[in-house]
């Protein structure tokens, strides 16, 4: 007997795949006119043409599960049926899981949409079961799933007890054994053969299983009935692979109906970003880069890229930045599915705030950058930036915004104009006339290093106007004079 | 007195004709004294001021010493300017680049939009537009942005024909003359606006005009020179 006793949650999901349709309904108000309607009798259809899932007027109309298709069409002839989906109800589990595994450390998926939890190492640190017990059942009913539940030390008496639908959370092992003797021998889930010959045998519950010695019944039933008896007993331990959490961030999100709106994707885009949340605040990171795939009918597609310069994990702000490139994009096709991925992510640190300039902060600059590099485009916010050539119009360029500029040693010449005008443009004869100088010239020889040299000799100059120009002289023909830039 | 008057005079609510050396709250030194005594003080903050010309006719270079007082670690931005930046020209103002931004919005409404967020986000201290047309909706959210925050615009607009009625805090008008620049108050909170300065080149370009020699060093056609 080990000092600390074992103790698992299993949690059984009946009715996944209704329930998300239920709570999709519930969600959008759409109004197509083929969509399923879900007061009416509807039923989860499986490969075997079983009823799996059925919802409440389903019930009421006196359909069972486990009924064949035919039956249940004699008995309700509306019934509208749905074919069961079990890779979808996968994912729902896995998602599930994901959920609570901000909770609990130890989850295991189980094959009939179960997920099995590790009680003992959890409970000092939330200074109790109830207290435990009380979190998640706020999770899951925020999650909106129905579900059953059971705890027992060994995890095999937990799913039966779970799948039976007992729905207690007791850590007393008695009362628990004591369910499980009552449990009838059909629900314990053995072989159908097994079944049949303890039928035969006159066993009943499982109590009476049990009470025959383990030895006798291996000897009898086979190596399965020893594997079987070990797990119900804890005399091996459960061969369980807990979940990890994804490494990789990357959702779907198939919609109800096709959107032709770009503003009405932002109701199920607020799903995918707090799941990013989620998925971000477990690590302790910012997202930088963002990658949304728009899928459309007939297999088109558009990406639309999001980046924020400072990092960004709030649902808000990348439905923020989200809202203002969808005010740009023109939607080709309707859409029928979103998908995102993160594309960069890092570390999060603390932001600082300006101290002493007594300034309120809305948005820190880079911040700032990130909303206008959303509505503006990428290129269209720039900050200049200073190369190493002595020709002005290939000294000046720009750089992505904010970019940290390499200083560039040397003193600066002393006339520079505000704007530059790249290329220069050649005056015409007429504008030449009218020209005053008043300062110049200024030499400057570049690439003499390189096949086409330019010698200038820069003026300052006024026009009829009464503008400031900065014009300069080529000096292989010096009557023709070129217009550099504006004072201003 | 009137007891109404008095309380409304009280709260400032009144102006009164013989107040002109403090019509705002805020100023901030232009860096030209003329100008500072023109203007009362300096220019108005945390508002929208209004620049009208017709382009290069140093109406940056009035604003430039002003730009050099604010803090150095907020942004400046230039939303549309007229051509490109000189970088060489922000090094000489001691302008850090990587605290200018340049923006290039080719519809008004975004070149707006894009003002009004630089304005209120707070990590931006002085804001430089160039836009031909605003309306009275669009200007008092400019000044609404740029008092919560507590940042500056300076809007350029080409030398309108007919003069709207805008409530600015301030706009001048600058006209080139052969002397200097002509600066003439078009319209000013709490002032008269039929007041004219000229403003020596000397003192705008002191890099390349020097004072004593205005008269005698320019008025010969360029083409004389080459020969």
């Amino acid at each position: 007997m080990v000092a600390q006793m074992e103790f698992w949650l299993y949690l059984y999901f009946p009715q996944l795949q209704l329930d998300k349709l239920l709570l999709q309904h519930a969600t959008t108000q759409a109004l197509d006119k083929d969509q399923l309607d879900l007061t009416a009798p509807l039923a989860i259809v499986g490969a075997d043409h079983q009823l799996l899932q059925l919802n409440t007027a389903a019930r009421q109309a006196g359909l069972t599960l486990g009924m064949g298709l035919a039956s249940a069409a004699a008995l309700c002839h509306q019934l509208q049926l749905v074919p069961h989906q079990a890779e979808q109800e996968q994912q729902q589990l896995e998602q599930l899981a994901q959920l609570l595994y901000q909770y609990c450390a130890d989850i295991a998926l189980q094959p009939d949409s179960g997920l099995l939890l590790k009680l003992s190492p959890m409970l000092a640190l939330y200074g109790g079961a109830l207290q435990f017990w009380q979190q998640l059942q706020q999770v899951l009913q925020q999650a909106g799933y129905q579900y059953h539940f059971a705890t027992a030390q060994q995890p095999l008496v937990a799913r039966l007890l779970a799948q039976q639908g007992w729905d207690q959370f007791l850590l007393q092992s008695d009362k628990i054994q004591q369910q499980l003797k009552a449990l009838p021998l059909q629900q314990a889930q053995l072989p159908d053969k097994l079944q049949e010959q303890f039928q035969r045998l006159g066993l009943i519950r499982l109590g009476d299983l049990l009470h025959i010695p383990q030895a006798e019944l291996v000897r009898r039933f086979g190596m399965d009935m020893l594997q079987y008896l070990q797990q119900l007993t804890g005399a091996k331990p459960a061969l369980l692979q807990f979940i990890q959490p994804a490494e990789q961030f990357e959702q779907q999100l198939e919609l109800l109906y096709e959107m032709e709106r770009s503003d009405q994707l932002l109701g199920p885009l607020q799903h995918l970003f707090s799941l990013l949340q989620l998925y971000l605040q477990q690590r302790d990171q910012l997202a930088y880069q963002l990658e949304l795939c728009l899928l459309q009918r007939q297999e088109q597609q558009q990406q639309l890229q999001l980046h924020s310069a400072q990092g960004e994990y709030q649902s808000k702000e990348w439905l923020k930045l989200c809202a203002l490139q969808l005010e740009r994009l023109k939607l080709k096709k309707p859409v029928i599915q979103l998908q995102l991925t993160l594309k960069r992510a890092g570390p999060r640190y603390a932001q600082y705030k300006t101290l002493f300039a007594g300034k309120q902060q809305l948005y820190s600059a880079l911040q700032l950058v990130s909303l206008l590099q959303a509505r503006l485009g990428k290129e269209q916010v720039k900050s200049p930036c200073l190369h190493n050539d002595l020709l002005p119009e290939q000294a000046s360029h720009y750089a992505a915004a904010l970019e940290p500029q390499a200083a560039i040693a040397g003193h600066l010449a002393a006339i520079r104009p505000a704007f530059l005008v790249n290329p220069p443009l050649a005056l015409d004869p007429d504008q030449q006339q009218q020209l005053q100088l008043h300062c110049g010239p200024e030499r400057l020889s570049s690439g003499w290093w390189q096949q086409q040299s330019q010698h200038r000799d820069y003026y300052v100059g006024q026009n009829a106007q009464g503008q400031w120009l900065w014009l300069f002289r080529d000096l292989q023909q010096p009557e023709q004079l070129y217009l550099q830039g504006y004072f201003s | 007195m009137n007891a109404l008057l008095q309380q409304l005079q009280n709260r400032q609510l009144i102006w009164l004709a013989n107040q002109t050396e403090a019509p705002y709250e805020h100023c901030q030194s232009t860096g030209f004294s003329a100008l500072d005594q023109l203007l009362g003080g300096g220019w108005p903050q945390h508002t929208v001021i209004e620049l009208q010309s017709h382009g290069a006719c140093a109406e940056v270079q009035l604003i430039q010493k002003a730009l050099g007082q604010s803090g150095s670690d907020l942004l400046q931005v230039w939303i549309n300017p007229p051509a490109s930046l000189c970088a060489e020209y922000l090094l000489q103002q001691k302008r850090p680049l990587h605290q200018v931004l340049q923006l290039d919005a080719p519809r008004s409404a975004d070149a707006l939009w894009a003002a009004e967020l630089c304005l209120k986000s707070g990590s931006c201290m002085d804001v430089l537009l160039w836009q031909n047309q605003l309306n009275l909706t669009q200007l008092k959210r400019l000044q609404l942005a740029a008092a919560q925050g507590q940042s500056q615009l300076y809007l350029f607009r080409p030398t309108q024909a007919e003069q709207q009625l805008l409530p600015w805090a301030l706009s001048l008008q600058l006209t080139p003359a052969s002397r200097g620049l002509q600066i003439r108050i078009l319209k000013r909170k709490g002032g008269w606006q039929q007041q004219e300065l000229l403003l020596p080149w000397a003192e705008l370009y002191p890099q390349f005009i020097k004072a004593e020699l205005q008269h005698s060093q320019h008025s010969r056609p360029p083409l004389s020179r080459v020969s």
